[in-house]
This record gives structure tokens, C-alpha cells and sequence, in this order.
């Protein structure tokens, strides 16, 4: 009952007010490529230093939650993720505002984005001790598997061959070795270059591999960018809802996967989106048309990305280890406010803990109104763009973001680059997904690999700290699972008309 | 709504992805060449990783004489037009510390509207897309200068003037 009265005190008019300010600010940030969710966080923290905790933390939270549901609009509109999360919501998402579903896609977007982020809450609210566990469980050699599965996932998934999908994720894993290295703190291929010590930034990089190739290809030809839609549809709230309502198990699927994979922490929303889309194709009797615009594959990206914010919030809370780079960034200003994390979170803190949750829930439910109405608007604006201002304002938004993030011009010029090389080659069948996804994971694969190997030299077996733990093998199985079971399907697809050739009389 | 699934029409890509192929076996050669002088901390994953991309590499080589792979057909559409975006672009990314932020952009916003428009001009869409441009960028501008407060380049040049 008392956790009860904590929650509804987030409903108080400045903290509701906080939170549509919040939301707003969220969804407009992270629907700008470069603006990221930890970006937007964490200009607006010192914002929140005068407020009460309260208040400072529902308002921080609202930014979250809509950064990362705004995320997919840049995805389903422009084909760029706004967000590294929203990465997986172009596979589907981009060819159904081609054909001329964006407005539905950005709907879908939003119910999946509320279910995601009520089910994340909920187990905050509900399992955040025992779920904190799990995340103690995972060292260095488990971390190296999850990325490794995370770039697996996305290699297999990637529209073309898996082996160029591998190609792709090695050179984004090479890029990532870039600078000052993780341990060691050696110089790696700068090559003189002051501008390349700190790496190849992988926002930038996000920005150049994805925005670059489509700004190429519109100028090419005159063509529409996007079809227009059917005149008099309105938002399609009741064929999202139908939609929903038939993936309702891949959502509920999706939402906790999103929530487990949030409380690892540094593994964030890219792996949770890739692992459920993975999933929801895996199990849906439509799997031969994700990637062309299926409706459940936006369902599950948003569904398990939007699920992260609660999730990740679990271990940040309970263990005070940031489960993404927002948490960080929120468990900074806790810190500020003064207060520690861990069980007493949830004991002396419960009134502002509890009060946090209550207005992550309000934030969420806004996003459903302000969402329709702000993603109706979005599509309808993008469509009827000319393409001869759209192409300037979107080159204009991948300048100014991608120098934004570090205020450094050399940025700007490896973002160019790096999508010209990106275009190429895509024409060669290698796709930004995988090489983005290895320079994003790379870090975390390079430091759970090398501290793996000297702790596998330390006790005499390489090989036993790597194949050893229970954990480690079952990440590896579905490593291989993710591996193989795209060349199986490929096999029973080859041999089902043969099959069906055979039995006819 | 039916989600349709268009037939992708396909070429023949021996010889793309062989070069392909050869190219990443150049880069994963180079990556674990200039990897000698690091420690062994430092070499370990980028090492693996290029040895990784080599076997990839020679796998898809062999895959190319072995077997007739095919891709997706490249978009068609106009390379001159491509050609001048990337070159718009780089110049852009370059200028930005000379020209500064709002010349740079001025001039390869116009650049970028002409590379993108296929129409006839009239004085009344003239007017329009500047009217339009000039909204976007000062938004821009006030939102990432102003309420931000990203330090956006100035312009070496006009210092110096």
C-alpha cells in the first residue's frame, strides 16, 4: 500500500509537467541522428540539480524513455537508426514507410514502445533484487560471448550473405581497435594521426554508414523518396492495434527480452532489439518476409529497446552498476542528489525509488498520445518534402549532429568518409548493420577477450577460461545456434520444393 | 494492409565479390602487419579479428571461383549526380574550420538543393526552398549554438580577414 501512495505521488502537476517536458524533449532528441539517448540525458542533468529528487529523476527518466522510442522515427523514415537501439527497426521498418506504411510502421512503433517500457517498469518495480543477481553472475569471458552473439545475430540477419555479414562485423570490431586501446593503452593504427588517438567515434560512425549511402542514392534518380500514403488513413491506431493484438506473444516475448538483456550491463538496446527480431523471425510463420516491411519485426525491436530503460535501471539501482550509458549518466545525478545506490533503494529511498517508477509509467503512457500525434505529423512531413530541400536538411542534420558530439570538424570529414566507403560497399552486398554493431560492441568484446586470455594464462588454460563456465556455453550455443540455423533454413527452403516435386504423382 | 514481397532482380557477382574479397584479405593483411609493434595486450583482438576477416575473406575468394553467386542489382540513377554529392559533402566536411559552420553549410545546402532538384526553375520556388532553407538552418543553429551551447566553428578565415 505505502509503495502504492509512493508511486502515485509522481502523478503531483510538476511531475507531470516534468515528464510531457521530458517525453517531448526525448522523442525530438532522439529522433535527431547523432543527438543519442545518453546525449540528451545528459545535457538536461544539470537542468535537474535544483529540482527535488523526485522530480529530477521522473524528468531524467521521461528524456530516457522518449530518446529511445524517438529513435525510430529517423529508422522507419530516413533509414537511420536516431538511436543505436533503433538499429534493428530499419530492417522493417524503412521498407514499410517505402511502400507507403510509414504511418502505420510509426504507430506500431509507439504501441510496441509503450508495451516495452510498462513490462521494463514492472520489473523494476517488482524483481529488480533477484534480477540484479543475474547480472553478478557474468565476467569478462561471458561479455566477450554476448557481443560475439550480438554481432553473430546481426551478421546472420542482415539482408545478403552471412559471410559477408561477418566480413562487415570484422572490419566494424577492427575500427573499434582504433586509438588508444582498451588495455594497454597502446596507439593502434592512427597512423601519426593526432585526429585518430581517440578513435573512431561510433555515433559518427552510425551516422555516416547509414545517413550517407541514402543521401547518395536520392539525389540519383528523381523518383519519390518515400510513397505517399493513402489520403484520410489518420494515424491507423485500430490495424496497429489489430497487428498488436496478433504478435501479442512476440511482444510479450520481445518486452522480456529486453528487459533480461538490459540488466547485463554495457550490453544495451542494440543487442536486446537484435536478439528479440531475431526471435520474433525465428518463431513467426512469416519469416521469409522480414526484412521487406513485416510488421512484427518493427514489434519486436521496439517492444525489447523501449523495455531496456526499466530494465536497465535494475542493476543501476541494486548493485549501482549502470545497466546502458543513460543509466550512467543518471546514477551521476543520484549521486549528486545525494544518494547511494543499492538494497536501500529500495528501503530508506523507497518514497523517491517508488516515485521514480511511478512517473517511468506516466512517462510511458504519454508516450502513446504524444507519440501518435507527433509520428503522424512526421511521416506526413517527410512525404511531402520535396526531395530537393530533404536532401540539404538531412545532410544538414548528419553535419551538425555528427560535430556536436565531440565539437571536433574531423569528425565531420571520417562521417563522410565512412559512408562513401559504407555505399560502396553496400553495392558489394556488405551492409552498415553488421559494421556498425562491431564498432559499437567492439570495446566490450576487446576487454572481456584480453582480461579472458590473461586470466586463462594466469590459471594455465586458455581454452578452459573461454569453453569452461556453464554461462559461457550456453551464450556459445546460441552463438552457433544464430549461426546455423540461417544456412538450415536456407537448406529445408532448397529442398521442400523438391520434396513437394517428388510426392506429386 | 498486404505486406508484398517484390522479386529482387539479381546480377551475376563473380567478379565483385572476388575483388571484394581481395580487398578485405589487403586490409586484414595490413591490420596484422602494423600490429607488430604493439604489446601483446594491445595485439591479441585486433590480431584475432584480422586473422578472423582474412579466413572470411579467402572463404568468400573461393566461394566466388567455386560457385556463380549473384547479388541484388545495384540502384540505377545518375553516378555524375552521386559524384557531386560525394564531393559536396567532403568539401563541406573540410571547409567547416575554415569557412565556418553557417558559410559551409550555406553554400553546400544551395550546392545540395541544386545536385537534388530535377525540375524547372521558377523565381516562386526560388524564393520558396531559400525561405525554407535559411528556417532550417537558423533552427538548427539556434538549437545546437544557442539552447545547447555547441561551440560551432567560426571560421579560421574570418579570423585572419
Amino acid at each position: 500500500m505505502e509503495t502504492l501512495s509512493f508511486m502515485a505521488a509522481a502523478l503531483s502537476p510538476l511531475n507531470l509537467l516534468l515528464a510531457v517536458i521530458g517525453v517531448a524533449a526525448g522523442i525530438v532528441i532522439g529522433a535527431l541522428p547523432g543527438l543519442s539517448a545518453t546525449m540528451a540525458v545528459a545535457v538536461l542533468v544539470p537542468v535537474t540539480f535544483g529540482m527535488p529528487p523526485e522530480a529530477a529523476l521522473i524528468m531524467l527518466g521521461a528524456i530516457y524513455t522518449g530518446a529511445i522510442y524517438g529513435g525510430s522515427y529517423a529508422a522507419i523514415l530516413v533509414n537511420t537508426p536516431g538511436t543505436p537501439s533503433a538499429i534493428a527497426t530499419t530492417f522493417d521498418g524503412y521498407p514499410m514507410a517505402q511502400r507507403g506504411d510509414g504511418d502505420l510502421a510509426v504507430t506500431l512503433s509507439t504501441l510496441s514502445s509503450v508495451i516495452g517500457g510498462l513490462v521494463g517498469a514492472l520489473a523494476l518495480l517488482t524483481l529488480a533484487p533477484l534480477l540484479a543477481q543475474i547480472a553478478l553472475r557474468f565476467g569478462p569471458v561471458e561479455y566477450f560471448w554476448l557481443a560475439i552473439f550480438g554481432l553473430t545475430l546481426i551478421s546472420a540477419l542482415s539482408e545478403g550473405s552471412t559471410l559477408k555479414g561477418f566480413i562487415g562485423a570484422g572490419v566494424g570490431l577492427l575500427l573499434s581497435t582504433v586509438g588508444v586501446s582498451v588495455i594497454g593503452g597502446d596507439i593502434r593504427y592512427s597512423f601519426g594521426s593526432q585526429f585518430l588517438l581517440g578513435g573512431i567515434e561510433t555515433i559518427s560512425a552510425l551516422i555516416g554508414l547509414y545517413c550517407i549511402p541514402v543521401l547518395i542514392d536520392l539525389v540519383a534518380t528523381p523518383s519519390a523518396h518515400l510513397q505517399p500514403p493513402e489520403k484520410g488513413r489518420g494515424i491507423r491506431l485500430g490495424e496497429g492495434l489489430a497487428l498488436i493484438w496478433r504478435g501479442k506473444l512476440n511482444a510479450a516475448r520481445s518486452a522480456v527480452i529486453g528487459t533480461l538483456v538490459a540488466i547485463l550491463p554495457g550490453a544495451g538496446g542494440s543487442i536486446a532489439s537484435l536478439v528479440s527480431y531475431s526471435e520474433a523471425r525465428r518463431t513467426s510463420k512469416r519469416s521469409e518476409r522480414f526484412g521487406h516491411g513485416e510488421p512484427d519485426g518493427v514489434i519486436a525491436t521496439e517492444t525489447a529497446n523501449n523495455a531496456t530503460v526499466g530494465g536497465g535501471f535494475i542493476p543501476t539501482f541494486v548493485l549501482g552498476i549502470p545497466g546502458t550509458p543513460p543509466d550512467a549518466v543518471i546514477l551521476g545525478a543520484l549521486l549528486v542528489q545525494g544518494f547511494r545506490t543499492g538494497p536501500e533503494m529500495f528501503t530508506t529511498n523507497a518514497s523517491v525509488t517508488y516515485t521514480f517508477i511511478g512517473g517511468l509509467v506516466i512517462a510511458t503512457l504519454l508516450m502513446l498520445p504524444m507519440g501518435l500525434l507527433i509520428g503522424r505529423y512526421a511521416f506526413k512531413s517527410i512525404v511531402s518534402i520535396p526531395k530537393a530541400l530533404l536532401v540539404p536538411s538531412i545532410a544538414f542534420m548528419t553535419v551538425i549532429g555528427t560535430y556536436a558530439i565531440r565539437n571536433n570538424p574531423f569528425d565531420v570529414v571520417v562521417m563522410v568518409a565512412l559512408g562513401v566507403i559504407g555505399w560502396v560497399l553496400a553495392r558489394y552486398g556488405i551492409k552498415p548493420s553488421p559494421i556498425v554493431l562491431g564498432l559499437i560492441l567492439g570495446p566490450i568484446a576487446e576487454q572481456g577477450f584480453v582480461q579472458g586470455y590473461l586470466i586463462g594464462n594466469a590459471s594455465g588454460s586458455v581454452f578452459g577460461a573461454f569453453f569452461g563456465r556453464p554461462l559461457s556455453l550456453a551464450i556459445i550455443a546460441m552463438v552457433l545456434l544464430s549461426v546455423l540455423y540461417p544456412v538450415w533454413r536456407t537448406y529445408r527452403a532448397r529442398r521442400l520444393p523438391k520434396e513437394s516435386e517428388e510426392a506429386r504423382p | 494492409m498486404k505486406p508484398s514481397i517484390e522479386p529482387t532482380e539479381r546480377v551475376a557477382a563473380r567478379g565483385s565479390d572476388a575483388s571484394l574479397a581481395l580487398v578485405m584479405l589487403v586490409i586484414s593483411l595490413g591490420a596484422l602487419w602494423f600490429s607488430q609493434d604493439m604489446s601483446i595486450m594491445a595485439s591479441v583482438f585486433p590480431r584475432t579479428i584480422a586473422a578472423l576477416v582474412a579466413a572470411f575473406s579467402v572463404a568468400l575468394l573461393l566461394r566466388s571461383l567455386l560457385m556463380r553467386p549473384t547479388r541484388p542489382r545495384p540502384e540505377p540513377g545518375s553516378v555524375a549526380r552521386r559524384l557531386w554529392l560525394i564531393a559536396v559533402l567532403l568539401v563541406w566536411s573540410l571547409a567547416l574550420k575554415w569557412l565556418g559552420f553557417l558559410a559551409s553549410s550555406l553554400l553546400s545546402a544551395v550546392c545540395l538543393v541544386m545536385l537534388s532538384h530535377y525540375h524547372a526553375w521558377t523565381p516562386k520556388r526560388v524564393a520558396g526552398y531559400a525561405i525554407v532553407l535559411l528556417l532550417i538552418i537558423g533552427l538548427f543553429y539556434g538549437l545546437f549554438a544557442i539552447i545547447l551551447n555547441v561551440p560551432l566553428p567560426v571560421g579560421l578565415l574570418w579570423r585572419t580577414l
